[in-house]
């Protein structure tokens, strides 16, 4: 239960804004960029948008780096200061200022909408958000071109994969790069899946889990729409590389229904964890890092992931660089670091349980720990890639508003 | 006895009025101009941004001014469940703290009067909450209630709640929040009414023959009724704008969505801001419509 709190999000939250006062830079730069967007409203009410450049980069002058990014993505149980960072840190002499302060892609665009538009600081020289928010940063043109030639290890070991297949909303990576990829499964409570159903585990997301009246009320689902509702149309059939508008609409329908009957009691970002670690949440759609995490620390296998014969989805984590970052040279160093094998890997053996897209982590990983390193949740084949994962497509600007306020409603049980 | 000393003092002489009017403005000034920055400006703020529509680009979160007072039709449309569930929810809490508060504001205020120490320790303890974060208190409420905890495999034990029923995201849990979060709102200012409370009145009616439930409904409640009233206002009135509690994430569900989770979820979801500020502004009024009315019938308008 202590151990629960501490990794839980929103405490983690608290406890960093309670260490970091607002300092008088952060609050002049803030007050700046407030009068900046005010002076922007007022100039140009709607009218046309500005062509956004990268500021000036004082990397060479200014070794320091700021990362902001989401909580469990750290080694050294999430340390801002942990072994890999340091290690980052004494082989560059750039000084890194972690900050887990992305708890949902919205919520901290929401933060920062107004200096990505107005191309001012963000108070990050990098952050890391998932594909569709990230495809939004870029086709606003908010934030830099990728430097290659700063980072010969992402240009040696980038996975295929990623780099290509995953990338539809940034052909060709010009403007983003993997921090880690996220696998979305069925995820259960071994023991308590028993007692309720007399099974071992599920293998169907409808007959199973959504119409399983034994499960009303011990459902848990995530937050993320691409994740929840692309596992359901995959249940249904759907490929989601190319569904319709009617496909979506049916889904989510289907979807209301199950939270109005009270089968799906949950709808969560990252503390959804804790109902499954609590017995709260029997089963469920769950990223699995999550689970192989929340397995480890509770030293147990109590939590299991189902990688469905219908499939799974999968999302990636994207470093970005705002048009606004003053230190995109340190930035890029930063990013080509966590691209060596050795580096990727020392995350996977210290906790971080999210896909790499490095190539070359693997063997390193299974060369010191065999169980983790042919973990397939964690270090998937290619061909896993092509067969089992599966990408929720882009959506245009307009669908994405659309069915981002339809799923809100949904979610919150506005009819 | 300050205040004795300044009124014994003689008038102010006439002849310096003018003066003192500037003087007095002065000092007052910091304070309009505190009202002006930050509650006039962001009032206004909030209120133009309530009449915006979507701009032609039809981006997220682009939105244009166009004096458009559907926004305030389609967000009572969409959300009227949240709002009459918002206020429902404040009702119950409020006179829950109301029934919990007054016997311990007595018992504090009254019966451990000759006990001063801990007549203090005690008025601590009910502020001691307020040292630890809301939130976390209400994150450690969500882990002690949840289902693998002790106290629900308790109350399954014995047969309280059947092992397909559970407490936390249910409307019962949202209002067990509200109500304990907000206790302290309701105890300190029934606790300052009867502290001062003349006890020689209560022997006074015992002299006159009436029953202890006479001598509280005609002497103890209207004494203390300043009391009841600036408590229910302190708890009822972020009670239901409250967003906390009611949140998928602390103790509620979907299915108790208040009106503070509704312009969460427009404000950081779907920067759908006009939504979200017309939502704010209704909230504002409907509560301002109901506490003048409630004040109005209780007869203390001095509070205002």
């Amino acid at each position: 239960m202590n151990d629960s709190i501490h990794r839980d999000p929103m405490f983690q939250q608290l406890l960093a804004a309670a260490k970091s006062p607002v300092t008088r830079r952060t609050a002049l730069a803030g007050a700046g960029a407030t009068a900046a967007a005010l002076a922007l409203a007022a100039c140009a009410p709607g009218g046309a948008k500005k062509t956004l450049t990268p500021a000036k980069d004082l990397s060479a002058t200014e070794k320091v780096v700021i990362w902001d990014n989401w909580p469990y993505y750290m080694d050294g149980n999430d340390n801002p200061q942990s072994p890999t960072i340091k290690g980052f840190e004494a082989q560059s002499g750039i000084q890194v200022t972690y900050n887990i302060k992305v708890d949902d892609n919205n919520s901290y665009f929401a933060l920062i909408k107004n200096q990505l538009q107005s191309g001012t600081d963000t108070g990050a020289d990098t952050f890391c958000l998932t594909d569709w928010m990230a495809g939004r940063l870029i086709s606003n043109k908010y934030v830099q071109p990728m430097n290659y030639e700063a980072m010969p290890n992402v240009v040696a070991n980038y996975n295929q994969a990623f780099k290509t297949t995953f990338a539809d909303f940034d052909p060709g990576r010009k403007y983003s790069i993997t921090w880690k990829g996220i696998v979305a499964a069925v995820g259960y409570n071994k023991k308590l899946y028993k007692q309720l159903t007399g099974k071992d585990a599920p293998t169907d997301l409808y007959k199973d889990i959504l119409d399983n009246p034994l499960l009303k009320g011990k459902v848990e689902v995530l937050s993320e729409m691409r994740d929840t509702i692309g596992i359901m149309m995959l249940a249904k059939g759907i490929d989601i590389t190319s569904f319709t508008k009617a496909d979506f609409e049916n889904t989510l329908d289907e979807f209301k229904k199950y939270v109005a009957n009270g089968q799906i009691r949950g709808i969560k970002g990252n503390s959804y964890i804790d109902d499954y670690k609590s017995g709260d949440a029997v089963a469920g759609i769950v990223w699995a890092g999550d689970l192989i995490g929340a397995n480890i620390e509770m030293k147990n296998e109590n939590l299991g992931i189902v990688l469905l014969e219908s499939g799974s989805t999968f999302a990636c984590d994207n470093f970005l660089v705002p048009m606004g970052a003053t230190h995109s040279g340190n930035a890029f160093k930063l990013i080509d670091y966590y691209f060596q094998p050795e580096v990727a890997a020392e995350l996977a053996l210290a906790g971080v349980n999210y896909v790499t897209p490095v190539n070359g982590a693997k063997e390193v990983a299974v060369a010191k720990n065999p169980s983790i390193g042919n973990n397939p949740l964690m270090f998937p084949s290619d061909s896993d890639y092509s067969t089992k994962y599966h990408v929720f497509r882009s959506l245009t600007a307009q669908e994405d508003n659309n069915f981002s306020k339809l799923w809100s409603d949904a979610s919150n049980g506005v009819a | 006895m300050a205040f004795a000393a300044f009124g014994s003092a003689p008038a102010p002489n006439q002849g310096t009025s003018r003066k003192s009017g500037k003087f007095v403005l002065a000092l007052l000034l910091p304070g309009l101009v505190y009202l002006g920055l930050f509650f006039l400006t962001p009032l206004i703020s909030l209120i133009m941004t309530s009449l915006e529509a979507p701009d032609s680009s039809g981006a997220i979160g682009a939105y244009v001014y166009a004096f458009n007072i559907q926004n305030y039709a389609d967000v009572v449309a969409n959300y009227l469940p949240q709002i009459l569930r918002s206020f429902l929810y404040a009702f119950v809490a409020t006179v829950l703290a109301l029934l919990i508060s007054y016997p311990l504001a007595y018992f504090i205020g009254v019966r451990m009067r000759r006990y001063p120490l801990i007549q203090r320790l005690m008025v601590t303890l009910v502020i001691a909450p307020f040292f630890i974060s809301f939130l976390l208190r209400t994150i450690a409420w969500k882990q002690i209630l949840s289902e693998g905890a002790p106290i629900m495999q308790w109350v399954h034990q014995m047969g309280w709640l059947s092992s397909s029923q559970y407490f936390i995201g249910t409307p019962a849990a949202v209002v067990f929040g509200l109500t304990y979060n907000f206790i302290p709102f309701m105890t300190l200012p029934l606790y300052t009414t009867l502290e001062r409370f003349d006890l020689r009145l209560l022997e006074a009616g015992a002299d006159l023959y009436a029953s202890p439930a006479k001598i509280f409904r005609k002497i103890t409640l209207p004494i203390s009724m300043p009391g009841v009233i600036s408590g229910t206002l302190l708890t009822f009135i972020p009670i239901a704008g409250d967003y906390v509690n009611a949140s998928r994430d602390f103790l509620g569900s979907s299915k108790t969505s208040m009106i503070g989770n509704m312009v969460e979820a427009d404000f950081l979801q779907n920067q759908d801001y006009p939504s979200a500020a017309s939502l704010s502004v209704l909230l504002m009024a409907v509560i301002l419509i109901l506490v003048s009315v409630y004040v109005k019938k209780a007869g203390t308008e001095d509070l205002l």
